[in-house]
């Protein structure tokens, strides 16, 4: 099997949701098919939305928002699943990712930002600790719902897929047939690469389409750190998460993480100014070979 | 993904992220509570079944869990005292689904592929909530009253006038409880809407024209994994052809009412209601614009002739399934001193006061609305006519164009579901006989004949006057 034999043929359909343009690649299915299954699909994230978005009044998130200190509101399981997911990266990334970052209470600690939710997972209910307390799962929600249709293109049995959002959340399922993986370009110019993606995500994070938009909740973050960030792991909630985070984290503290996280790897493209990295990327974890461009 | 254990400089070891796989989390989440709330959901379980019920718990059963129903479980997670004991479905696809999502919050049910049989052996049930295609909403929801328990139905009530009319025969045969699903007469924002600024402050002045549409974008026929197929002589027995009508339902004459009865019903119902009366006559016009097999009008356009004590009130509605011009889905209330534009979409629900009319500054200290655009954009028209006067320079200053006074109305869902305040008034009237319905089964039958006849204008190709007597079976 060559490792790049080009573009795989396939379906390409189109969806806009959570503000952006999903996308799903179908391979090796009959037309009518594919497009069944786009629809299946395509519903599911706008169900999705309504229940993450922190703007559509009656979403759980939107619920949640709206919930006095102190109370319990009870969510689905999409959302207790995608914020259980949420905390667990802002653990794990002493909350340089944080999905509370535009709570009231700014001056909380890295500490006492993490008990601002407390999770129940005997009846699903989320407990609001603190006034003011805002969920934006902007970080995580696009990764978190291709994981969820993923499920979807499992059950009907048509794997050979790639769906993404924005083109900055991508999950590969399995690969054309006759293909390594789904051809997915990272970077650009010099430092530009292909990756076969197979049974993976990659997120990506930077500040060239929506700016300056990261925001560092952490009393004693050094703000951000790259231009760019790439993350691989099986998981494109993982992904987007992680790839928001290390923004924000120093290429020494990226490099600790990735080493002690299984299926996890990064690329960085640090600032230009920086005279040590201004070439190429610095990758971390088990970044894999890259293969022609073409 | 495996994520090890990492200690960071503090010596602080955050959590370990769960190992349990996308994969393996997301199908134990659909398809038995996730892997985290797997164990989880047999400790709510054992919470559950050990408990001694209370004295008012209801014991709560649904037929029909496709997405309205599953909208409807959603919108009951928050509401205390519901004991959901049975789960009735034809697709296992989708009751089994169901189930696994309400064992993880506890419920344990029963589940039946058959509603007859679901009736006969759950003998404790208070109530069912009925959200099957609309040609099953009269076989149901009569069965269910017939067998003593209360009935909240999704709307419309039927896609026949027979069995819109066997319904609220039922109803009073039985004395059950039935509440149509037109879950917007309990959404806190029209409640203000209609009791505080229509009837009470009058900030509309006479209402003499209303327009209303519920706009989506062209969508694809529903499909189904192979697998999840249910094979047809089954389908038949339940009145499918077969599964792609039993897919895409809406749009067959045999199941259900078309886009003007799945979307518009909601919104004429709004009009009935804000206008205090049914309307005189309608004229409709529509037709297969777009879609090439189905039987229903994907775009349909109705004007309603309301005579109410003030005046005539001329009301346009439209539906369209090739696009979602316009801001998808309002009800715009237009009177001689303001307009009123209602949404479930609080984002576009706006009420404005004609320039002519008098302030309604008593009205925003009263707490039922603030000004939506004072603190973006600056002065409101009437404060800068103020400031004009004040100034004592001119009569007028030129300037760009003024936009009316806009005003968010100060009502809101909190942090319920849209559909939990309407099905908390059917759950509060089953414990409490002093609470009445806000969507009884006689206002549910004189919406289900409004929003009818403008299929039978259609096809009629005239404009038609409804008789005496019409909207009461």
């Amino acid at each position: 099997m060559p490792d790049n034999p080009g573009i795989p043929p396939h379906q390409r359909f189109a969806h806009f949701a959570m503000a952006t343009e999903f996308e799903l690649l179908v391979a090796d299915v009959p037309a009518e098919d594919a497009s069944g299954l786009a629809v299946e699909v395509f519903n599911e994230i706008d169900r999705l939305e309504r229940e993450l978005s922190r703007f559509l009044e009656g979403s759980d998130i939107f619920r949640i928002n709206r919930t006095k200190c102190g109370d319990k509101v009870r969510v689905g399981p999409e959302a207790f699943e995608c914020l259980r997911q949420a905390l667990q990266v802002t653990k794990l990334t002493r909350g340089a990712f944080d999905v509370t970052f535009g709570s009231a209470p700014q001056n909380h600690s890295p500490q006492t930002r993490r008990d601002l939710l407390s999770l129940d997972e005997t009846d699903f209910s989320v407990e609001v600790r603190a006034s003011g307390v805002q969920v934006d799962l902007g970080g995580i929600g696009k990764g978190f719902a291709l994981d969820w249709v993923g499920d979807i293109l499992e059950d009907w049995e048509m794997t050979h897929c790639l769906v993404q959002s924005g083109g900055s959340s991508i999950l590969a399922l399995d690969p054309p047939e006759g293909h390594a993986g789904w051809p997915v370009g990272v970077g650009e110019g010099p430092t530009r690469r292909v990756h076969l993606l197979r049974r993976q995500a990659l997120c990506a994070s930077g500040t060239e389409v929506k700016g300056e938009h990261i925001v560092d909740a952490r009393q004693s973050g050094q703000g951000r750190q790259c231009l760019k960030t790439w993350v691989l792991a099986d998981q494109a909630g993982w992904a987007d998460a992680l790839s928001t985070a290390f923004m924000l984290m120093r290429p020494e503290e990226v490099k600790t993480l990735c080493a002690g996280s299984d299926g996890v790897a990064a690329a960085l493209s640090l600032a230009a100014s920086d005279p040590e990295h201004s070439e190429g990327l610095l990758t971390y974890g088990d970044w894999p070979p890259t293969v022609t461009d073409g | 993904m495996n994520i090890e254990k990492v200690t960071n400089d503090s010596g602080e070891e955050p959590d370990a992220p769960s190992s349990v796989s996308r994969r393996t989390f997301v199908k134990s989440s659909l398809a038995a509570g996730a892997g985290v709330m797997l164990s989880s959901a047999s400790k709510s379980q054992a919470q559950n079944t050990g408990a001694a019920p209370k004295v008012d718990d209801l014991n709560v059963a649904i037929i029909g869990v496709g997405a309205q129903g599953q909208t409807l479980l959603e919108a009951c997670k928050d509401i205390e005292g519901l004991r959901f004991k049975a789960v009735c479905d034809i697709w296992e696809f989708h009751r089994e689904a169901q189930r696994r999502r309400l064992k993880s919050r506890g419920h344990i049910c029963n589940t039946y592929e058959n509603y007859k049989e679901m009736l006969d052996k759950e003998k404790d049930l208070d109530a069912v909530i009925v959200a099957t295609p609309d040609f099953w909403h009269a076989p149901h929801a009569i069965a269910c009253m017939e067998a003593g328990k209360h009935v909240y139905s999704e709307k419309m009530m039927s896609n026949t006038h027979e069995g819109a009319k066997a319904m609220v025969e039922a109803q009073r045969k039985t004395g059950q409880l039935l509440q149509i699903g037109h879950q917007r007469r309990s959404n806190p924002r029209y409640l203000q809407a209609k009791e505080d600024l229509i009837d009470k402050a009058g900030l509309l002045g006479r209402i003499t024209t209303i327009n209303g549409q519920w706009n989506r974008s062209v969508s694809s026929d529903l499909k189904w994994a192979d697998k999840h197929e249910i094979i047809e002589s089954r389908l038949n027995d339940y009145g499918f052809a077969n599964m792609k009508e039993f897919r895409n339902w809406r749009w067959y004459k045999k199941y259900g009412g078309g886009p003007i009865s799945d979307l518009g019903a909601h919104q004429i119902d709004i009009y009935n209601w804000f206008l205090g009366t049914p309307p005189k006559a309608v004229m409709a016009n529509g037709g297969i614009d777009f879609y090439e097999d189905y039987e229903w009008w994907d775009t349909v356009m109705a004007i309603y002739d309301y005579e109410t004590p003030s005046g005539m009130v001329r009301a346009f509605y439209q539906v369209l399934t090739t696009t979602r011009a316009g801001v998808g889905y309002f009800e715009y209330f237009m009177g001689t001193q303001g307009s009123l534009r209602m949404s479930e979409d609080a984002g576009i629900t706006r009420v404005y006061r004609e320039a002519t009319a008098p302030s309604w500054q008593e009205w925003e200290r009263a707490g039922l609305m603030t000004e939506a655009l004072k603190a973006k954009k600056g002065p409101s028209l009437s404060e800068l006519a103020w400031w004009d006067r004040m100034r004592g320079h001119s009569v007028v200053d030129a300037r760009a164009t003024a936009e009316l006074d806009a005003f968010v109305l100060s009502a809101d869902l909190g942090n319920k579901k849209i559909h939990q305040p309407h099905l908390e008034n059917f759950f509060a009237a089953i414990r409490d006989s002093s609470v009445s319905l806000n969507c009884p089964v006689d206002i549910g039958y004189e919406t289900d004949m409004t929003v009818m006849k403008v299929n039978d204008s259609i096809l009629a190709e005239k404009k038609l006057y409804f008789e005496p007597g019409e909207f009461t079976a």
